[in-house]
């Protein structure tokens, strides 16, 4: 198989003259039409726009006009992120309403900045229903298919995102991760997925789920392209109160430091029970680190347990707050029952367009606010989430980046989960305890499982982890993985 | 485990005070849902956390609050665009007052116009 071209390669392809943004954009489509059928990867392809799009760049390169960082690169946006030309939707029944599909008035800040860098914004991508799950099983309109073997899940929330890359329709895409929707997808389909740190990249337009916790990243299919990515969506927006007003640094730069002196840490509790052959696959990796000259160091991250009950308290119950507002009022759908009053208009609309996995969350996040539980469960959770971030302040006095495994194992098999809401949960414990901590962390593919029984070859990702506003130190290691793995 | 921590009716109620609507299958398998899933949280009574700061956000210090300058918001004709249901001045929606009951007070609501003509 031959290499898929990366961000940057179809950015220089565009600027030479080589291809032409319509070109570009053409074979994009095709790719997305010949493989959406059977991967489910988007919702919406928006073929019109995007090759309106190229053909406005072409003129634009002809005439030498300045260009845009992203150029001529095709790119997949997941569809909870707001775009006033194309439907959104966050994978549910309720953003639409006599089958027509919300379009929402505005530009997430995300998209905006896209847009002024001439990405070629191809689509929306499947996700799991409002980003709630591992699986995107739990999308209203279909499941996304892992491209490395269709009978498996490519992941979640992200994983349309993460598809669109892993089958080569788009070098990179946007995700976002609430408590490891980029960087679990990302590892099982043997992508590049990052989450920076929680309020580096504007959540303005994004739908939320959790607002404490989601942050938009990007997904490509190598190191430095999610870099590039990062780069053009990252900065201050005075949209969202919770963006940081600090400088944004060289990311793609970082890309070629390597990693002499860094120093890497190992915390113990994420390999304990790990499955052996995803463990020595990371240990291949961490040599690879060690070679290229970084230290490495074992270390412990004690309440990393606590990390899959902390989540699930806070997440919920901030989703019931969240999905107030989908209520069939203002925008979505609306079911009136005949002589219904006010409170069973709700209840009706909120029955016919939320999944079951939605309204589990939002009953289970009202459970643990109301009156009686909220001390027992909220509160406890929030002081709990304080000691998971303790770990990582410490473990960053001595190391400046942790490695670990991103996902429990490879790629599972469709359905083989999805009727077991706690043990899919638990799944998500590697990933839950930089989102609780707001902190980077990235997945990076490494020597993939080779074929076993019934089991293709799959994909295994490595999760680095850094200290707050870090990224740099990600971009770095991950670069060195990656020459040694891709 | 043994008792179910959420039972059948609880869910019920629980379901009224969030508008949610359930179907009979998913009334009995959220019950035994639920009660797994809480059960599993008791895993946070073993944490230690006296002392301990509750932590809801983790930024709060770093968030600082902006001028109050207002700016323009979205048009009314672009906000009732997808509206299930307006009058041009406002989202219509079924009544929620017994009108019989609360006559009088009801008197004293004055007309509403556009906030744009008012």
């Amino acid at each position: 198989m031959t290499k898929p071209e990366t961000v940057q390669q179809f950015a220089q392809a565009f600027r030479d003259g080589k291809r032409s943004a319509v070109e570009i954009a053409t074979l994009s489509l095709q790719r997305i039409h010949e493989q959406n059928k059977e991967l489910g990867s988007y919702l919406h392809v928006a073929d019109e726009r995007v090759l309106a799009q190229a053909k406005g760049l072409d003129e634009r390169r002809q005439q030498g006009t300045p260009l845009g960082m992203l150029a001529g690169v095709p790119l997949g946006l997941k569809d909870a992120l707001c775009t006033h030309d194309m439907p959104t939707t966050c994978a549910s029944r309720i953003l639409e309403h006599e089958g027509k599909a919300w379009q929402p008035p505005y530009d997430a800040t995300v998209v905006r900045k896209l847009r002024e860098a001439d990405a070629l914004l191809v689509g929306k991508c499947n996700m799991d229903e409002f980003a709630m799950g591992s699986s995107t099983e739990n999308s209203g309109f279909f499941p996304a298919k892992n491209p490395h073997d269709t009978s498996r899940t490519p992941g979640g929330s992200s994983g349309g995102s993460a598809v669109s890359v892993a089958a080569s329709m788009t070098p990179t895409s946007l995700g976002t991760d609430t408590g490891g929707s980029i960087r679990q997808p990302a590892a099982f389909t043997g992508t590049v997925g990052v989450k920076p740190t929680y309020g580096r990249v504007s959540r303005y337009g994004l739908v939320a789920f959790a607002s404490s916790l989601d942050q938009v990243g990007p997904f490509a299919n190598d190191v430095q392209g999610a870099a590039r990515v990062l780069q053009v969506i990252a900065g201050h927006d005075p949209k969202d109160a919770t963006s940081l007003n600090v400088e944004v640094p060289d990311f793609i730069g970082a890309c070629g430091l390597g990693v002499q002196g860094l120093r890497i840490g190992v915390p113990e509790e994420y390999f304990d029970g790990l499955d052996s052959k995803i463990a020595s696959k990371l240990q291949s990796a961490i040599r690879v680190l060690e070679q290229a000259g970084a230290t490495i160091h074992k270390l412990t991250l004690p309440h990393t347990k606590a990390a899959v009950a902390v989540y699930y308290v806070l997440a919920t119950a901030e989703a019931s707050s969240n999905l107030s507002r989908f209520d069939g009022v203002r925008f979505g759908k609306r079911v009136q029952p005949a002589g219904g009053d006010l409170g069973r208009m709700y209840e009706a609309t909120r029955n016919a367009g939320f999944g079951s996995e939605v309204k589990r969350r939002i009953l289970l996040g009202s459970y643990v606010l109301s009156a009686g539980y909220y001390d027992a469960y909220y509160l406890k959770a929030q002081k709990v989430r304080r000691l998971i971030a303790q770990d990582f302040q410490q473990a960053f006095e001595q190391v400046d980046i942790i490695a670990s495994p991103t996902t429990t194992s490879v790629a599972y098999p469709l359905g083989s989960k999805v009727k077991d809401p706690l043990a899919m949960y638990l799944d998500d414990i590697y990933t839950l305890p930089a989102s609780l901590a707001g902190i980077p962390a990235m997945s990076v593919p490494v020597a993939p499982c080779e074929a076993c029984g019934s089991c293709p070859t799959l994909p295994v990702g490595i999760q680095l982890t850094a200290a707050h506003l870090q990224e740099t130190q990600l971009f770095r290691a991950a670069s060195v993985v990656e020459q040694a793995f891709s | 485990m043994n008792k179910p921590i959420i039972s059948e009716e609880q869910l019920q109620h629980l379901a009224r005070l969030a508008k949610v609507e359930l179907g009979k299958e998913e009334r009995q398998g959220f019950a035994h849902d639920l009660s797994n899933i809480l059960d599993y949280m008791k895993i946070l009574d073993s944490y230690d956390t006296e002392n301990v700061k509750p932590m809801a956000h983790v930024q709060l210090e770093q968030m600082p609050l902006r001028e109050d300058v207002p700016v323009p918001s979205l048009a009314h004709d672009v906000v009732f665009a997808q509206a299930p249901n307006h009058d041009g001045t406002g989202f219509v929606v079924p009544g929620f007052v017994d009108e019989t009951k609360v006559k009088d007070s009801l008197a004293v609501v004055p007309t509403r116009k556009p906030y744009d003509q008012a």
